[in-house]
């Protein structure tokens, strides 16, 4: 761990003095690689400024993040094997294992200090989507979260994609597990191509066949009285042992795995393919990052830093979000999901009761790995727009006074006055944004009964319903 | 947890503790920008070309041969000795009451035997996907979006059928509904489609005493902020008055129906009370959970019984309400994934299986039969040594529904890559 870090942290711990005043683009930079802004982050911003702040969160290893580790060791499945949970879930009717695999995902996402970390982890279960109600995947996709996606969520492409083409969860999701040299599936070799790495139109059908071929046998040992359940197992006897041609590389006979494997290789680093690939990762981390329709300009930026660093992401991520390119960025409309953290992590807070958030967020259209196609959750804001009633309910259901997430009440207490009552919605939830039409129909609604705590309660509601804090 | 969590596979457990079609675009509900607020009066004058549609969708693979009993295939009895319902002339109790010589109802399900005679309500046997998939997951998919297993598509059959109709009405705020938490899967890709979990409460969360002074406030805040959210705001707004109208709890149906208290009996009577407003709705999507029964089964006394008399008492209800006169025309298409193995299991249950029944309710199906080409229940006639053989595919009989009776001339948009078969569905 890196020392100076350690102490930055104590020292912004305490430090929770006055609001800074941050430039426009270095509040939209918090906004961009955090579940949500706070008094914490716009202090860490203003202290390291852009670069600082940027490369703080790239070096994720070295923060800090003892308070996200202790609530997450009440947790006491969330390490267990597939076996482990197996008999848990079905032998004795135990829920825990899925509920805590959620529980974390949903803590992580609003407690860490690692931020753009969890965002990255959001953005690759997108990426490489599985479906938790498919088959077994409740006790498949929390050994994929821990090994593929977390593991190598800022890492490098190639070694992510390689773990994910490995992941049970991955084979059980696409059926691969039923891809047999007798009767091919190609449900993952097309999804390979599509969705993981070149995108639509840089293949044809003969390839999908052939790259179906290749990945015959790359099963998972479904025994459930073997340790090993769960993990990848290549099965020699339904693999294609002729020769395959991939995309102009001609792929020998007589090998086994290694034919999946060299499919990666060719996917990821060819000199003719890896410029594609790049593109496509490229595109969405800026998508993801900058916004909608970003400047091909930007895009193609990074798809060259993935060329010359051969798919390392950190830096893919430093490009995407240049600061001349993020001072032109458009606001971004949250998902849900970032809706929901946005708010957890505004005001000292705690979970009580993760079940209940997580019901919201399926009303929402929105539970983490509940996104049944391999496209994973869209990202475009017309998609999001339209239900807009189930944010206005959020807001108001948040700070309901039987609520699931407990948080500071000294917000709603009688002693601030309403203009400083205002003023702290503003500086917790908007970072001194709150635009003065929201202000003042806010204050409005609060001069029904300005002293009632019930009134304060359903103002911040309202607050969180506002357009403002739709956008980041 | 309910008698069915116990007795199903963890597939189905998973899919239903998660509540799967949830999961699905919520949001895709871009609302219709209505020129004018529509009236709310209970109408009694439906002047429409088109049903209005309700599509049931029975999760879990529902049993078809203890839904619609094969009494007149022995094979059936061999394969069930358990499980089996007893023959019509048997003496048993439990015994199946004939519908045509060959089929027939158990007692849980005799309350739809007015719809029946009516002409009304329609049984097609041997029918489903040829898709050979037995995963719970894989065949709602491939069932709700209308393709075959491994294509790629993301919209749904519903969906794409509203795509390829102008609205019905041209005020409607809304032209699909979801009476679930998110929008079913069959229901993406509609225009101004909204899930609803429960139309009698469509509001604003909090304390209905400030719920007016609240939207006001929002609706203040969102005027004219120059993104898709003010738009948005605008229809929120008047979907919420729409439904504040129609005020669905004090709903009164016709004809002395008696919804059964359940939450699908619920679904239904806020069903026919918005069909009854006639406020350009143009399909509902219903789900019913439970039907996994992979251990004691119990068709005539049992959870099978209890699930087919909440199916067929909410039904009959919904029958004698909204299918009471010939003004309000309405068709319901009740399905499901699969149907069950036809040989019970060792725990008196039964396992996934391949052909089903659907059912078909309305003034315009050709009803009071069971329509069907039965391929026979003897091993040899089995699918994969099994299972009952699909002998009608499920969406020659959704194609017939939507060209004959909700006016689609473009087929081939619902159902692309496929040339449907009219079996005569409609009358």
């Amino acid at each position: 761990m890196n020392p100076t870090h350690s102490i930055l942290h104590a020292a912004l711990e305490i430090g929770l003095a006055a609001s800074p005043s941050l430039s426009p683009v270095l509040h939209r930079l918090v906004g961009r690689i955090t579940f949500g802004g706070n008094r914490y982050e716009w202090d860490l911003a203003k202290t390291l400024g852009y670069d600082g702040y940027l490369d703080y969160h790239l070096a994720y290893a070295s923060i800090p993040d003892d308070a996200l580790a202790r609530s997450l060791s009440k947790l006491t499945t969330l390490n267990s094997s597939p076996i482990d949970m197996f008999m848990m879930m079905e032998k004795q009717g135990d829920d825990r294992p899925v509920v805590e695999f959620i529980t974390a995902t949903l803590s992580r996402s609003a407690y860490s200090k690692r931020q753009l970390y969890q965002r990255m982890v959001e953005f690759w279960s997108d990426h490489f989507n599985i479906f938790l109600g498919k088959d077994t995947q409740e006790l498949l996709k929390p050994l994929d979260d821990r090994n593929v996606i977390r593991k190598h969520a800022l890492g490098r492409f190639p070694e992510l994609l390689h773990a994910s083409a490995r992941s049970g969860a991955m084979l059980m999701y696409l059926d691969n597990v039923s891809n047999h040299v007798a009767a091919p599936n190609q449900n993952y070799a097309r999804e390979l191509m599509e969705l993981y790495t070149l995108g639509p139109g840089h293949y044809t059908q003969y390839d999908i066949e052939e790259v179906a071929r290749c990945f015959t046998g790359w099963n998972v040992d479904r025994n459930e009285k073997s340790k090993h359940f769960g993990v990848f197992r290549f099965e020699p006897h339904m693999h294609d042992y002729g020769v395959k041609n991939v995309l102009g590389h001609r792929i020998p006979s007589g090998n086994g795995v290694e034919d999946g494997e060299r499919v990666l290789e060719i996917l990821t680093s060819d000199p003719k393919l890896a410029p594609l690939t790049g593109r496509f990762i490229g595109q969405k981390l800026v998508e993801f990052f900058w916004g909608e329709d970003p400047p091909a300009e930007l895009v193609e930026q990074v798809a060259k830093v993935y060329v010359q660093t051969k798919g390392a992401i950190k830096p893919m991520v430093r490009a995407s979000l240049g600061r001349p390119w993020l001072e032109r960025a458009r606001p971004k409309l949250k998902r849900p999901y970032h809706l929901m953290m946005s708010a957890i992590r505004a005001l000292p807070s705690e979970i009580e009761a993760p079940e209940a958030l997580a019901d919201v967020l399926r009303v929402m259209g929105h539970l983490p790995f509940h996104w049944v196609a391999p496209d994973g959750y869209p990202t475009e804001a017309a998609y999001w727009g339209g239900h807009l009633l189930s944010r206005w309910s959020f807001g108001a259901w948040f700070v309901d006074q039987n609520s699931i997430v407990r948080i500071d009440d000294a917000l709603f207490d009688g002693a601030l006055t309403p203009q400083a009552f205002l003023d702290r919605i503003d500086a917790s939830f908007f970072g001194g944004t709150l635009p003065s039409r929201e202000r003042d129909a806010l204050n409005a609604y609060l001069a029904r009964d300005p002293k009632d705590p019930a009134i304060r309660r359903e103002t911040v509601g309202l607050a969180l319903a506002s357009p403002a804090f739709q956008w980041y | 947890m309910r008698h069915s969590d116990r007795t199903s596979c963890p597939e189905y457990r998973a899919l239903s503790r998660r509540q799967f079609m949830l999961s699905t675009a919520a949001a895709s509900a871009t609302l219709l920008t209505g020129p004018s607020f529509p009236r709310v009066a209970f109408a009694d004058s439906h002047n429409s070309q088109r049903d209005i549609l309700v599509s049931i969708f029975l999760r879990g693979g529902c049993d078809g041969l203890s839904i619609c009993v094969p009494h007149g295939d022995d094979a059936y009895y061999e394969a069930r000795p358990a499980l089996g319902v007893p023959r019509p002339d048997s003496g048993r109790p439990g015994a199946v009451t004939d519908l045509d010589g060959f089929f027939g109802l158990p007692p849980a399900m005799t309350p739809l035997l007015e719809a029946y005679r009516a002409k009304n309500l329609l049984f097609v046997q041997a029918c489903g996907s040829k898709d050979e998939t037995r995963s719970h997951f894989d065949a709602q998919f491939s069932m709700e979006s209308g393709q075959a297993h491994g294509a790629i598509v993301k919209d749904g059959w519903i969906g794409r059928h509203l795509m390829s109709v102008q609205p019905h009405r041209k005020d409607a705020l809304i032209r699909a509904i979801g009476v679930a938490p998110g929008l079913q899967q069959r229901l993406i890709g509609s225009p101004g489609a909204l899930p609803i979990r429960d139309l009698a409460d469509y509001r604003l969360y909090g304390d209905p005493d400030t719920e007016r002074a609240r939207l006001r406030i929002l609706s203040d805040m969102y005027r004219d902020t120059a993104t898709l959210l003010s738009a948005a705001s605008v229809n929120t707004q008047r979907v919420l008055k729409l439904f504040d109208a129609l005020d669905l709890q004090r709903y009164q149906p016709r004809g002395q129906a008696e919804y059964p208290e359940t939450e699908f009996g619920h679904a239904l009577k806020s069903s026919a009370a918005l069909i009854r407003a006639d406020v350009g709705v143009e399909a509902l999507a219903i789900d019913m959970d439970g039907w996994d029964t992979h251990s004691d089964q119990g068709a005539v006394e049992g959870q099978m019984a209890e699930l087919m008399e909440n199916l067929a008492g909410s039904l009959s209800a919904f029958h004698a309400d909204a299918m009471a006169d010939s003004v309000t025309q309405v068709t319901v298409v009740i399905m499901s994934e699969f149907g069950r193995v036809v040989a019970e299991n060792g725990s008196r249950g039964t396992d996934h299986g391949h052909g089903n029944v659907m059912i078909l309710m309305g003034q315009g199906i050709a009803g009071g039969r069971v329509l069907h080409k039965w391929p026979g229940l003897q091993r040899d006639q089995l699918f994969q040594g099994q299972d009952l053989e699909v002998t009608i595919d499920y969406r020659d009989v959704l194609a017939e529904v939507l060209q004959k009776r909700l006016d689609n001339q473009a087929l081939s948009k619902v159902f692309p890559h496929y040339r449907p078969l009219i079996h005569g569905v409609t009358a």
